[in-house]
């Protein structure tokens, strides 16, 4: 079947398996910050934008996404050059394979932060972002950048 | 020092964070063909009949791959220096499976449905077997989980494959059953005897293992795969594919997270043999469940310690016996083995006798090899519970305990010798040793003295403090071996060429400021490359905590012959003697100022003017000795009387790892250690189903900490240098994790008076321990 | 093997939903989050997101939750957070992750009966009432005890606006995992009386069940005595089982526990 999506911006028509879910389709059509690290929806590695929203692409269906906006780390990268800068001076990302979801998280953070959804302090920004698992930083050196740029004491 | 000792970012952070496609399975070539494994369901089973005939007809199925049509070459799938030290037991698929998830038949199509659905069509009649999976019961056992011939050890590893004993060593330094023995009977000593469990943890690195393969333009063979040992990938695919070495090229892309699961060949030899044979690329990416069931964990342990010491705390004599599971095939049996005594015991230098005994066996279980800490953890575990079980016997502050006893600057452990990885050790004199101190700042940094003993109570909650020494080593010595190549590029700025392997870890990021450093230049002047078989001189790999003190050293050594060539061809070019001229990283000038070249004019020059060469310095280094890096680490705890939950409040880890070339990636590799030790403790629960299958196979019930799981975390470094490492370097990769169990568990003991001594911890058992 | 899908349709009315739901093989997609897990084949998955049941309202003394609603939209909507002091957005704001709860829907979670869910148990300790399109509404625990409704379509939760006081008690071992047991209590505040008393455990791991026993004792007394006794009568009524994690003996020893000190909560 085909199916619209607004990647990034642009819309695109994609043809799709009806049993497709929206992590691979992404990943196929060269959306590569998109990463498949458990597939249960557990790890968070696969976290995009569904009209504003995060949710994990790799338990979404991509069909029930037809005609929706999907936004990934390619999307955001440079309204988010201020982070990554900060992200890499603490030297938190290390392998790198949880950085790009993570970056789509914060991209999140900041709006609902912004509209009053989520308190700005370490306690609600550690739940926000807890599904975001990451075995090599133990979250610490990640943290101290996260609040760092979000201006938290 | 200038470009040392300071925190840069990563080399590789620019994309890394924005996603650019760098690991291997966004880099595999679009039209690759796709890999899927059938695997075994039966713990333990002989093939009686595969029928592939449906699969094979199927459209879009190019191949399909079983124990009948794959060269049969044993290997062991280690990734470790030749000959390695773990037994010769695997087949790329062999008629026998030996856990569920073993591989039984391999599909290649044309994409991930048609694989999967040609899985579905294999047809396989099994002759099950008695599986062993009680590893206690395995010396012995009836079943056989290796009966085949070709199996075999490169030298003598203690492996009884008819007793199913992979690896077994022995060694004993004085007369410890004498010893032990007038302990008991004098009056002014105490002997304590324990036993400790742990368990079989998960890497759970964030990348599931990928590994893609194609034949390029010559007709060679082109590996590109997530490991952490490129070069040994090339020699094992060579031998049992039966190609010769010249023929393959290994790529080591970005990783996301090894931890020693990568340690190995998880799919190469599948997607090589594939790609060889269809002249096709080739991809295989692991399924997380497959990482969990079908690649590696943490070897499982028993330990059985007894430690006998004078009433006044001096520890007279040590003795350790283990008992470890390899699972399935011996991958890092007797090396993982080895390490839980001679990474452990040496940090109580001054007994009079010590012995360490241990046997690995074969289970039927999902095979265990080397993780971060490997064996260090175990032993840890065991030697500092029992430690803290000997300070309350004693009466004795467990920090006062361990000062008496630690190993000091200056002293050496005969075990140096006797124990090394596999094989023998080399003779060490400590030259950096600075746990005393880091042990002395901790109990500052935590508030040891006031917060120990004292059962705090907050509602239902009591508090209760911790302690645990460790050390780890930095390479294995006289074994492995490093290299790397510098090269002046016509701008002035250097590529530097090493055969190491950046795990995520950011050594291509500190070996580049090492050669800064030797050179003299500044880091973003180095420009680095690393793992690739072709283009890269050789290296071990990143293991044993080696790549910093091994890898960094031959930067070093190479960076420092780039800098005299410098420096000779700068002094040629202002035509006087090289001893007239200094290079301060831009210029080089004659010392009374009065002639001077910059480093881009003389590199311009040499390129394509005068006198015209490449300036190229090589450097390799093989560790004479293996310097520990020593942690002192302190945890405060909460637990929760009425359900067990125990909270990490605060972890105090103070560090001595010779000089943090990069302290920020030092830290946060501590940190990383140091959570991954928690998870271990609390959370990382490994289950198995009666016959054999593992239940505990996604994130969902495999428990890795989340960010909420981790406590304020305080990490310090002493002030420390070690001279044999690159500008004092040791190493940080490990020391991290080991302490966390045995801190753990003596904190909670500490709090609710309820010894713990098999991991994880988890609130059940604390709870029953309260509420026998 | 993942989960296999033959065809996709978005109705537009709940009557097309309904009938297309009656062939072969058909079934109702939610966020499709849980689905995933399984193996199977779906001829016709039938996808809600434009019949009209997605909003959250409000309807004389109901809190009308639509069964499209996700776990976000329900967590963050003004009426839930008005409600019993927040308490359903606080149950809410525990489930897994923010990404999980912006695609995971109410209809998804309920229906199954999904015996780890932190979600069901909070919804049975509040006068909850689940609505199906042929099979109309029910009380919530009526639905929990009953079999599946299959062939139909759940369209609403009816949350009533009883003055509760309420608290959900939770245990797990890794803050980011499936509750090893988990207890919600409720009471209505009347002057400095507490009654109607409803205590409801979950993840034992069966599906979450009230324990009228407990519920008995705490409407004739709240005193430390009497709730020593309700957390025993439920031990006693409620079955606690084992599974490859968690013992049923450890379930029901923390249960208890909790149970006690969500009722000390609700009474303040
Ligand atoms: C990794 C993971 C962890 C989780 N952890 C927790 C937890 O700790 N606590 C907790 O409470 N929950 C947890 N959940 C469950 C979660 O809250 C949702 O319940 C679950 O994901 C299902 O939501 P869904 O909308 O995606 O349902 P789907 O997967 O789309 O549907 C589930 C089932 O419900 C049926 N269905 C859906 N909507 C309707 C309808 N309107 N009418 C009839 N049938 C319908 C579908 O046919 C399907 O059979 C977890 C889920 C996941 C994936
Ligand atoms: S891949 Fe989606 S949560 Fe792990
Ligand atoms: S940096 Fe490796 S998983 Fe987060």
């Amino acid at each position: 079947m085909k199916i619209n999506l607004k990647i990034n911006g642009v819309w695109k028509e994609v043809e799709i398996d009806p049993s497709d879910y929206l992590l691979d389709v992404l990943r196929r059509e060269g959306y590569l910050s998109v990463k498949k690290g458990c597939d249960t929806g557990t790890c968070g590695a696969c976290t995009v934008l569904r009209d504003g929203y995060p949710i994990l692409s790799c338990a979404t269906l991509a069909s029930t996404c037809d005609g929706h906006e999907i936004t990934t780390a390619e999307g955001i990268a440079d309204e988010m050059e201020d982070y990554i800068k900060i992200l890499a001076e603490e030297g938190a990302e290390q392998c790198g394979f949880c950085s790009p979801a993570l970056l789509v998280m914060l991209y999140a953070l900041k709006k609902e932060i912004e509209n009053g959804k989520v308190k700005k302090t370490k306690e609600d920004i550690r739940r926000y972002l807890v599904g975001n698992l990451c075995r090599c930083t133990g979250y610490v050196g990640q943290e101290r950048a996260i609040f760092r740029y979000l201006g938290v004491e | 020092m200038r470009e040392v000792k300071k925190s840069i970012p990563k080399k590789d952070s620019y994309g890394l964070i924005r996603g650019l496609p760098v690991y291997a399975d966004d880099l595999a070539p679009k039209d690759s063909l796709v890999m899927k494994v059938l695997r075994s369901p039966h713990a333990f089973a002989r093939i009686k009949d595969i029928d592939t005939s449906e699969a094979e007809k199927m459209k879009g199925v190019h191949l399909v791959l079983t124990y009948k049509n794959v060269p049969r070459r044993i290997i062991t799938r280690a990734g470790q220096g030749f000959p390695e030290p773990s037994p010769y037991d695997k087949f790329i698929l062999d008629e026998y499976v030996r856990y569920v998830g073993d591989e039984v038949a391999a599909v290649v199509a044309d994409n991930e449905r048609i694989a999967e659905e040609a899985l579905k069509k294999i047809k396989v009649e099994y002759e099950v077997l008695e599986p062993v999976l009680d590893f206690e019961k395995a010396e012995g056992h009836p079943s056989i989980i290796h009966p085949e011939e070709e199996s075999f050890a490169q030298f003598d590893i203690g492996r009884d494959p008819q007793k199913n004993i992979a690896a077994s060593y022995q060694m004993e330094i004085g007369d410890v059953d004498k010893l032990i023995k007038e302990c008991e009977e004098d009056p002014d000593c105490v002997v304590i005897r324990e036993r400790f469990y742990t368990q079989a943890q998960a890497h759970a690195m964030m990348e599931p293992h990928a590994s893609y393969a194609y034949i390029d333009m010559s007709g060679r063979l082109v590996i590109v795969t997530s490991t952490q040992t490129p070069f040994h990938v090339r020699r094992q695919v060579a031998m049992v594919l039966d190609i010769p070495i010249k023929n393959i090229r290994v790529i080591k892309p970005r990783i996301g997270g090894g931890f020693g699961g990568k340690q190995a060949l998880h799919g190469e030899l599948l997607v090589s043999y594939a790609a060889w044979k269809l002249k096709k690329p080739v991809k295989l990416v692991y399924t997380r469940k497959e990482v969990f069931e079908a690649t590696y964990t943490r070897h499982p342990m028993r330990f059985d310690v007894t430690i006998g010491a004078k009433n006044d705390g001096t520890l007279k004599v040590i003795d350790f016996e283990v008992l470890s599971d390899t699972g399935a095939y011996g991958e890092h049996a007797l090396t993982v083995l080895m390490v839980a005594g001679s990474k452990t015991l040496p940090l109580y230098n001054k007994v009079d006798g010590v012995r360490f005994k241990g046997k690995v066996v074969y289970t039927n279980h999902v095979p265990a090899g080397a993780y971060r800490g490997y064996g260090a953890i175990q032993g840890n575990f065991a030697l500092e519970s029992a430690m803290d079980i000997l300070a309350e016997k004693l009466g004795m502050d467990p920090v006062e305990l361990r000062l008496k006893n630690v190993i000091r600057e200056g002293e050496t452990s005969e075990i140096f010798k006797i124990m090394g990885e596999g094989r023998e050790g080399v003779e060490m004199i400590i030259k950096s040793c600075k746990l005393e101190e880091a042990i002395n700042r901790g109990v500052e940094l935590s508030g040891w003295k006031k917060k120990r003993g004292k059962k705090e109570k907050n509602g239902s909650k009591v508090k209760g403090m911790g302690f645990a020494v460790a050390m780890q080593g930095s390479g294995i010595a006289n074994v492995d071996m490093g290299s790397a190549i510098i090269k002046l590029n016509d701008d002035g700025s250097f590529n530097l060429l090493v055969g190491a392997t950046d795990l995520g870890t950011g050594s291509d990021t500190i070996l580049a400021q090492i050669a800064a450093e030797a050179i003299g230049v500044s880091s973003d002047d180095i420009v680095v490359y690393s793992s690739d078989t072709d283009l890269t001189p050789f290296d071990v790999g990143a293991y044993a905590s080696s790549t910093t003190y091994v890898s960094g050293n031959a930067v070093k050594i190479a960076g420092e012959k780039m800098r005299k060539l410098i420096i000779k061809e700068g002094a040629q070019k202002l035509g006087v003697s090289k001893d007239e001229v200094e290079f301060d990283g831009k210029v080089i000038k004659t010392k009374d100022g009065s002639k001077s070249v910059t480093l881009k004019d003389l590199a311009t020059v040499l390129y394509y003017t005068e006198n015209q060469k490449q300036l190229v310095a090589d450097g390799s280094f093989v560790g004479p000795e293996s310097p520990p890096p020593y942690a002192a680490a302190f945890a405060e705890v909460e637990v929760d009387t009425e359900t067990g939950k125990v909270d990490v409040l605060k972890y105090t880890i103070v560090m001595d790892i010779g000089t943090p070339i990069n302290p920020n990636l030092a830290r946060i590799q501590a940190e990383g250690g140091v959570v991954q030790g928690i998870g271990m403790t609390l959370f990382e629960d490994v289950k198995y189903s009666e016959d054999g299958r593992l239940l505990t196979n996604t994130f969902m019930y495999y428990k890795v900490p989340s960010r909420l799981d981790v406590p304020e975390l305080v990490v310090e470094f002493v002030e420390s240098y070690e001279p044999t490492g690159p500008f004092g370097a040791k190493s940080v990769g490990e020391i991290g994790i080991d302490t966390p169990p045995a801190a753990i568990a003596n904190a909670i003991y500490d709090a609710v008076g309820v010894r713990i001594k098999s991991l994880p911890i988890t609130p059940e058992k604390v709870f029953f321990g309260m509420n026998k | 093997m993942p989960l296999k899908i033959l065809d996709y349709v978005r109705p537009s009315s709940l009557e097309q939903a309904y009938d297309l739901l009656q062939e072969d093989g058909a079934e109702i997609l939610g966020g499709t989050t849980y689905a995933r897990l399984s193996d199977r084949t779906i001829k016709l998955a039938i996808d809600l997101q434009n019949v009209g049941i997605g909003a959250i309202y409000e309807v004389g003394d109901y809190i009308v939750v639509g069964a499209m609603a996700t776990l976000a939209n329900m967590q963050f909507h003004d009426l839930i957070m008005k409600y019993a002091d927040g308490y359903l957005y606080d149950v809410i704001s525990y489930i897994w992750s923010v990404q999980l709860r912006n695609v995971a829907t109410v209809g998804g979670t309920v229906v199954p009966k999904w015996g780890f869910s932190d979600f069901i148990t909070g919804l049975l300790a509040l006068d909850t009432e689940v609505e199906f399109y042929k099979a109309g509404k029910m009380k919530l625990e009526d639905y929990l005890k009953g079999p599946m409704i299959k062939k139909d379509i759940m369209t609403a939760l009816y949350i009533k606006k009883t003055p509760r006081k309420a608290s959900f008690k939770f245990m797990r071992n890794s803050e980011y995992d499936f509750s090893v047991v988990n207890v919600a209590v409720s009471a209505v505040k009347d002057g400095d009386k507490f009654t109607d008393w409803r205590v409801a455990v979950g993840a034992r791991p069966g599906v979450a069940a009230l324990s009228y026993k407990a519920m008995e004792v705490l409407n004739s007394s709240v005193d430390d005595e009497a709730i020593e006794k309700a957390a025993e009568e439920m031990k006693n009524e409620l079955k606690f089982a084992s599974d490859f994690r968690w013992s049923g003996e450890y379930r029901k020893e923390v249960a208890g526990a909790l149970l006690k000190r969500a009722v000390k909560e609700v009474i303040g």
